[in-house]
Parts: structure tokens; sequence; C-alpha cells
């Protein structure tokens, strides 16, 4: 009996904290900074794009038109 | 206790639905308060499916029997640590296991990803619930690990003979005997944590999806996950492997079960999408592809798990089968394909309601491209996917229409199998010497220059081999197809594996350049700089050795199986191995007072005069199976071969034994492949440095 009394209010205090956020006051959902982890992305391939020419993977001449696709939109249009 | 676990598994189903509630409410206000309660749903699911998981374990180890699935898994002569292994030894406490992960890893998802993703997990948070909801009803309502052994009324709930039961009762049943063997204790969580760790990949994939957030910046953030994912799931595909070689006696390590091709299945795709997503990174291509990938991981994992749980395969993983009695709508295989068919609505709407957001940012330029490579290595193992998945699916099928049995074996798998692997074997090696945007020969000569010396001289050396040895020309002569592709494969992995050193020692030097600095001093430089390619060469030579170590032991395992007295030497090829004299364990003792009894014979194993070890093949009878002694077969185990002992059968009254031999070559490249494999699986996971 104790032990169904314990498990039960466990329960509704856990389903109390579960539920209290909706009490407090309304908060838009933050947006992140896509715009800086895109660059850094960007940033980063073009390092390792570099590190390609070295080894002959990658002609230097290349290395701007694919820097300028990583920085296209979806639609072709350039940022 | 057992009472309080019950409750923690209804609540946590409470806090699933009011969590795809509030997830739903998020979505559609874009109210952080809500995503706020979701995220606690999801911490209160875990810690009430850890509670009960902690029950499970703890009345494992008490052996409480008053609960159904410790009686019918454990025993209490079983070693402990197989009583913890028996968490996952049936089905009801399997599927807990998998629900406990999905709790932990939905809940650690949430966490890392609530700075940087929060716009995208209102959906990603929706599906998690309702996975968890589709667990914890199974829990529940279907299969309830903490179901008691008796009812009320003192009669059995299980379906055990009477006698049986009146005998085990104090002592219990016992985990499945195959499964007592150290490696069980790994495989199968290794193998859970790598299927259910695709859930996260693909709630995050459905979440952008659903918000219209294009671009690659969060799925870099579950690029982890997958990677680990692929990675434990990897672990427990080779782990399972080596425990069928070293458990069954049969002197293989892959049947093309049904099972273990269902486990292989999401390996597959997810290796596919994590090339494949280098590129979407890079170069903003294959979009489409990726999330085809991360879908079919998704939906493949559970595919492995609805055909062990549902009855439907006769395989050495099945579960038990179901009730026929059971009306359709409850029966597990029909749940399963319910939650599977949802999810496969859901993904192809979202994925063709958002095409023209996952449109490429630039064009393959050039077939010799490496964005060309990387195609081709999608649509190689896009291909082999599908040949194992219709070999794993079609008996089901054939079985529906015309009510017979149909399986597919080796003949099915191999010629198929055999040249796309070969076909993969040589992509992944020239894709990492491909120039990015354009091909052309004068781009690849200087890099194919050592690598194409060192495939050459394999050649030549196979060729070499081949006419001097007039046993095996005459071998070729009667499988000439084996042999082309096994030398096939010897070149393409010298190609493949002096093209991944030559790699290799350019960056040492080339760092060693940069910082004027001896290039010993720079060996982990490369790794430091760019762990990702560089681990992923180390993965790459992984595979070529497995490569290698599968063509071999296919093509050259020898098998003898001889009548020996004691005190008699037989001849195995150029071994002899002497049967010395018998050993046992605890064979005067009664079954029911010990875990197992062990009968072994003694065999000296000498190839000429020269003593190469004392080997110690056994017989193992549980209580569980005492009619059906289980194999401990003994190995002596070098790079360049197995000797491989399988005590088959013995008469200890007259000393004789007939014993299984099994010498095959180059056995053990596969498991130092699958070391090599996993540490460059693990480099890869290393931060990145940022300079």
């Amino acid at each position: 009996m104790l032990a169904a009394l314990l498990a039960s209010s466990g329960c509704v205090a856990l389903f109390l904290w579960v539920i209290w956020p909706l009490f407090g006051e309304a908060e838009a959902l933050r947006e992140p900074d896509a715009q800086r982890e895109t660059e850094e992305n960007i940033e980063a391939s073009l390092r390792e794009f570099q590190a390609d020419v070295d080894l002959g993977k990658v002609a230097p001449e290349d290395l701007k038109q694919i820097e300028s696709d990583l920085r296209s939109l979806p639609d072709g249009r350039a940022k | 206790m057992t009472a309080l676990a019950s409750v923690a598994l209804f609540a946590a189903l409470g806090m699933s639905l009011w969590g795809a509630a509030v997830s739903i409410l998020t979505y559609r206000s874009g109210d952080r308060r809500y995503l706020m309660s979701a995220t606690r749903s999801l911490y209160a699911i875990a810690g009430l499916v850890s509670l009960s998981v902690a029950i499970l374990i703890s009345a494992l180890v008490r052996d409480d029997f008053t609960v159904k699935y410790v009686w019918e898994y454990s025993r209490t002569t079983q070693p402990l640590v197989y009583k913890l292994t028996a968490l996952w030894g049936g089905m009801s406490g399997s599927l807990l296991f998998w629900c406990f992960l999905v709790a932990v890893f939905s809940a650690l998802a949430v966490t890392f990803n609530k700075k940087n993703n929060e716009r995208i997990l209102p959906f990603a948070t929706l599906i998690l619930f309702v996975t968890l909801a589709f667990f914890l009803i199974l829990l529940n309502f279907k299969t309830n690990p903490f179901d008691p052994l008796l009812d009320e009324s003192g009669a059995a709930l299980a379906s055990y003979p009477a006698e049986m039961l009146r005998q085990m009762k104090l002592q219990g049943n016992g985990l499945n005997p195959l499964l007592q063997n150290a490696y069980m204790a790994f495989h199968p969580p290794l193998l859970y944590m790598g299927l259910v760790g695709f859930t996260i990949p693909f709630a995050f994939l459905l979440g952008a999806l659903a918000h219209k957030k294009e671009g690659t910046f969060w799925m870099r953030s579950v690029r982890n996950w997958a990677l680990f994912s692929w990675l434990s799931l990897g672990a427990g595909i080779l782990l399972g492997a080596y425990w069928a070689y070293i458990e069954l006696g049969w002197g293989g390590y892959w049947a093309w079960d049904p099972v273990e091709n269902a486990s292989f299945l999401p390996w597959l795709t997810a290796t596919a999408f994590l090339h494949s997503f280098i590129m979407q990174s890079k170069r903003g291509i294959y979009r489409i592809w990726n999330v085809c990938f991360i879908v079919a991981t998704f939906l493949l994992s559970i595919y492995g798990t609805y055909l062990t749980r549902s009855g439907v395969l006769q395989s050495v993983h099945a579960f038990s089968q179901e009730d026929p009695s059971v009306p359709w709508y409850f029966k597990m295989g029909n749940i399963f394909l319910g939650y599977m068919g949802a999810m496969l609505a859901v993904s192809l709407y979202l994925l063709l309601a958002r095409l023209p957001m996952l449109r490429p940012r630039s064009r393959i330029e050039s077939a010799g491209s490496r964005e060309s490579m990387v195609l081709y290595a999608n649509l190689l193992f896009a291909f082999f996917t599908l040949v194992v998945l219709f070999g794993v699916s079609s008996p089901i099928f054939y079985r529906i229409f015309t009510g017979r049995e149909l399986h597919h074996g080796p003949e099915y798998y191999n010629p198929r199998t055999i040249p796309i692997s070969l076909a993969i074997l040589l992509v992944m090696g020239v894709a990492s010497i491909a120039p990015w945007r354009r091909g052309g020969f004068d781009r690849y000569k200087r890099n194919l220059v050592i690598p194409g010396i060192a495939g050459f001289a394999a050649l030549g050396v196979s060729l070499a081999l081949f006419f001097l040895n007039g046993a095996m020309r005459a071998d070729a002569a009667s499988r000439p197809k084996d042999y082309f592709y096994l030398v096939a494969c010897v070149v393409f992995s010298a190609f493949v594996a002096a093209l991944i050193l030559e790699q290799y020692a350019r960056a040492v030097l080339a760092a060693s350049k940069r910082r004027g600095a001896s290039w010993l001093l720079e060996v982990g430089a490369p790794f430091r700089e760019n762990p990702r390619r560089y681990g992923g060469y180390v993965v790459h030579l992984g595979i070529v050795f497995i490569f290698l170590g599968v063509a071999f032991s296919s093509a050259f395992q020898q098998q003898y199986q001889e009548n020996v007295k004691v005190g008699e030497a037989v001849r195995f090829g150029p071994y002899t191995a002497r049967l010395a004299s018998f050993g046992s364990k605890d064979m005067d003792k009664p079954l029911g007072d010990v875990n197992d009894q062990k009968i072994w014979a003694n065999l000296e194993l000498f190839k000429g005069d020269h003593f190469i070890g004392l080997l110690k093949p056994m017989r193992v009878f549980y209580p569980s199976s005492p009619e059906e002694p289980s194999y401990e077969v003994a190995i002596d185990s070098s790079l360049a071969r197995d000797f491989y002992a399988v005590l088959a059968g013995y008469d200890m009254s007259k000393g004789t034994a007939i014993l299984g031999v099994f010498v095959t070559p180059m056995v053990a490249w596969i498991w130092l492949g699958s070391i090599v494999l996993m540490i460059g699986g693990l480099i890869t996971l290393m931060p990145v440095k940022r300079v």
C-alpha cells in the first residue's frame, strides 16, 4: 500500500516537473546563427581543398569555382 | 519492486504521449515553453526506463523467479556475467534494452542540440516520442518483461510442460547455451547501440525537412551520431561473425543468415551516407541521396528488429513464435509493419514536399572526378543493399503467396555480391586519389605510379605462383571464376593499400616540410590535422585486410573428419594431431547442480616433428538442453592459417573421438582488419583541429 502510494506520488511529482515550463512566459524558439555555421563549414572545407592542392588532388584554378559553388544558394544564385 | 518497474513503464508511455502532444504544439506555435516541457518529458522517460532496466537487472542477479522473464533466461548456477547478459537474451528484455537506448540517446541528442538546432527540434522530438511510444506500447501491452511466472491461482502463465516447470522452478530455465559466450556480452549491445543510434539522424533529418531548414550545418551535428552508430554496428557485426566462428563449430564466420543480413543492410546504407555526406558538406551535392540513405538506414534497422521478433523467419537469432490465436492487429509483426509504414509515409511526403530545397549547388563535370567516384560508390552500395534485401525478403513473400519455404544461401548471394564488393574495393581506392571537379588521365597519373606498380606486382606474383604450382592450376581449371575473383581481390587490395600508404607518407612529408621538422616527429600530424580523412584511410586499410582474409579463407579452406583412438595420431594435410587423452569438468555431479559440464579431447598438434601446441576441443552440457551439448572449438591461429578442431563425437569408454578439423588460410586477417577498422573509426570521431 505504502509502495503504491509512493510510486503514484512520484509519478505525479514527475509530471508536475514536466509541465512546469508551461506556466512560464511565452517565448519564441531561438534561431541559430546558421550563417556563421555555414561560413565556418566553407572555410574548413576550403582549408582541406588547399591541402589537396599540395597533394595534386585539385587544380589551383578549380579552387575558385569550388569556393563559388560552396557560397551559392540551392537555386544557383550567389549569396 | 517489479510492480514499481511496471508502473515506471506505464508512466513512461504516458510521458511519451504527452511529449508527442507538446512537440506538435511547439511545431505549430513556435513557443519555447512547449519545447522545454517536451525536453523534460524525454529526461523523465529516460529516467523511468532506466529505473525499469535497473529493476530487471536486480531481479536477474537476485534470481527472482517470481518474474517469468528471469525464470526463462536465468538460472541460479549461471555465472554473474550471463545473468547480466540475460537482460537482452529474450524478446521482452531485449525490447526493454532497445527502448532504454532510444530514451537515453534521445535525451543526449536533444541536450547537445538545444543551443544550435532548436529550430528543428519540435518535429525531431515528435519522431523520437512516437518511436518511444511504439516501443513502450509493445512493452506495456504485448511483451512485458515484468510479467509474473505464476498467476494468482498459482498456475503457470508460461506454456511449459508441468514436469519441466516443477524441476526447474527453483533453479530457473537458464540462458540459451549459445549465448553463454564472453563475446555475447558485447555483440548484442554494440549491435543495438548501432541500430538505435540511427534514430537520431533520422529524427533530425525529418525535423530539418519539416521546418524547411536547408543546409548542412544541422547535419554536421548529427554526423558524429551516424559515425558512432556505424562504428558500433560494424563492431557488433564483426563480433557476431567471430562468435559464430568460435561457437557454432562449422568453421565459418558468415552464413548469409537472414538476421545477419538484416543487421548488415543498415550498415551498408550508413556507409554510403557517411561518404556521400562528405560531398554534401564540401560540394553541396547528393542531398537527395543523403536523405534517402538516412531514411533507408533507419527503416532497415527497424526491419531487422521486425524480422527477429515477428516470427516470420527461422534463424539462430529469432525469438519465439507468436500464438496464432492473437488477432491480426495485435500481432507483433503487424505492429512493427504499421510503425515502419507510418515512418516511411512521413519520410516520403517530406522528401517530395522539399525536393526544390534539396537541389544540388554544383554539377558533376567529369566522369573521372572525385564527385563521380562517390556517385559510383552510392550506386554500388544501393545495388548491394537491394540484392541483400531481396535475398532476405523474398522467402517471406514466397511463403505468403505459395505456402512453401524458400531459402537463399551462398549460392544466391556470392555470385551477386562478390563482383559488387570488388567494384566497391576498386572505387574505394581510386576515389581517394581522384581529383576534385575534373578527371582525365593527366590529373591521375602523378598519384597512380606507386599504387599501379603495387597492383601489377601483385598480379605478377599471383600469375607466377599459378604457373609454378601444378596443383593450383588443376584447381583453377575446375573453378576458374573463383580464381579470377581471388586474383582481382589481391590486385585491387595491393593497389588500394599502396595508395593509402603513399597518401599518408606524402601527408607526413608535407607536414615535415611545412614545419621544418624531421618526418619522424610528424607521423601523427595527418591524424591530428585531418582526423576524418586519415582515420578514413585507416578504415579503408582495415577493409583491405578483411577482403584478403575473406577471399583466401573462402577459396582455400580444407575440411577433414577422422575417427581417432587415444594415443593415435592422424594427419590433417601438413599437420598431425595426436589424441593424448580426454578431460572433463563436473561430469560426476548432477547436471542440475552446476551451470555446465564439460568434456574435452587433449590434442597434441604437430607440423612435421615440430610441436605446435595442445588443443582442447570441447562439448558443453547445459541443464536447459542436456541432449544437445554445445561446441567449444579449439583454434591454433596465426596470420598464415587457422587450425580449427571440433569434437564432433566421442566414446570415452572406448577411448575414441570423432574429430572435425578445418585448416583455413588467413582468417586472422579478418579479425586484424576489424581491429584496424575500429581504430580508424575512432580516429574519425576525434574533434577536428581548428587552425
